[in-house]
């Protein structure tokens, strides 16, 4: 693969990344804007090489992982900015509702030891900007949803593609 | 069937079924000390994939799901459609137009109930999801099975 096959999925993950720091678009994020970001970038490389025959299983595989890595990576350092400017986020938001929902089950120490870990991340968030579990963790549930949720619609739009090369010809 | 296919459909059937356990974890286990500590951290998890507006979700043995209606169906629907594969070991087809019939329904119930009546159905958006989410499963499974497993074995 050249380099020159990363710029379609890099630029539409990049997208699709801005897209999914909107207010209101971020729960589409993954079932929606990322699958369309997969297939765009499949349609965008091949105008750049103009190519134009049937798309294989192997390049629908590759752009569909390459488009969902590229914004999973992109979404991760957008929200890790807006953390950092804002010192809040959703997670430090929601947490005293949740720790309030939570104390009102009688968990005793395993609840301590949990919300130790929840405090301790809203605690760095709040004074740095910053929590390195936090980023861990957002990092590695954007990796794991936006490739599979990549990789489908690369397979989605590798079908649409060769149907619709089929009827055209 | 080649023995690739059927592990291939078990592992596809443990990896979606370990997804909804996860979103459900807390009403599966009527709501144990360990599904209830973790819960922050799923819903952290969860919320990437879902809005989770509490209005939205489904509550099943006294506690909500982790993501919506929607979601809730779409995933079950993939879970429910995995198991049935893996038993009668079909070589699946999928036209494209039942994708394309099954996107439409969903976006139309979207459209009708957020935007037409401003009312949620979550009947009609687990429902819809449910369809949306076997067909599409189908789908992502035939292009898998026909065009890698099969190109793979040649």
């Amino acid at each position: 693969m050249t380099s020159k096959k990363y710029v379609s999925p890099m630029v539409c993950g990049f997208g699709a990344a801005v897209l999914s720091i909107i207010p209101g678009f971020k729960a589409f994020a993954c079932c929606l804007i990322v699958p369309f970001a997969a297939f765009f970038s499949l349609s965008l490389d091949r105008r750049i090489n103009k190519i134009s025959g049937k798309v294989s299983s192997r390049q629908a595989v590759t752009f569909g992982l390459l488009t969902g890595l590229f914004s999973a990576l992109f979404a991760t350092a957008f929200d890790i900015l807006l953390t950092f400017l804002t010192h809040t986020n959703d997670f430090t938001s929601s947490l005293p509702q949740t720790e309030a929902l939570l104390r009102s089950y009688n968990l005793g120490t395993l609840l301590e030891q949990s919300m130790h870990i929840l405090k301790k991340m809203a605690k760095d968030i709040n004074n740095y900007g910053f929590s390195t579990l936090y980023t861990i963790s957002m990092l590695m549930s954007n990796l794991i949803i936006n490739s599979v949720f990549g990789l489908i619609g690369g397979l989605l739009g590798t079908s649409y593609i060769n149907k619709r090369n089929k009827m055209t010809l | 069937m080649s023995k690739h296919k059927i592990y291939f459909r078990l592992f596809i059937f443990l990896l979606i079924g370990a997804w909804c356990i996860g979103f459900s974890l807390k009403s599966l286990s009527g709501g144990s000390a360990l599904s209830l500590v973790s819960s922050p951290i799923l819903n952290l998890f969860y919320h990437n994939v879902c809005h989770q507006a509490d209005h939205k979700l489904i509550i099943v043995n006294g506690f909500s799901l982790l993501v919506c209606a929607r979601c809730s169906g779409i995933y079950l629907g993939a879970l429910i459609t995995s198991v049935f594969v893996l038993i009668s070991l079909w070589n699946i087809k999928v036209s494209l137009i039942l994708f394309k019939f099954a996107l439409i329904i969903l976006v139309a119930d979207v459209i009708i109930n957020n935007i037409i009546f401003n009312d949620y159905n979550k009947l009609s958006a687990f429902f819809t999801g449910l369809f949306f989410g076997a067909v599409c499963f189908l789908m992502v499974i035939s292009i898998i099975e026909n065009y890698i497993l099969i190109k793979k074995q040649l």
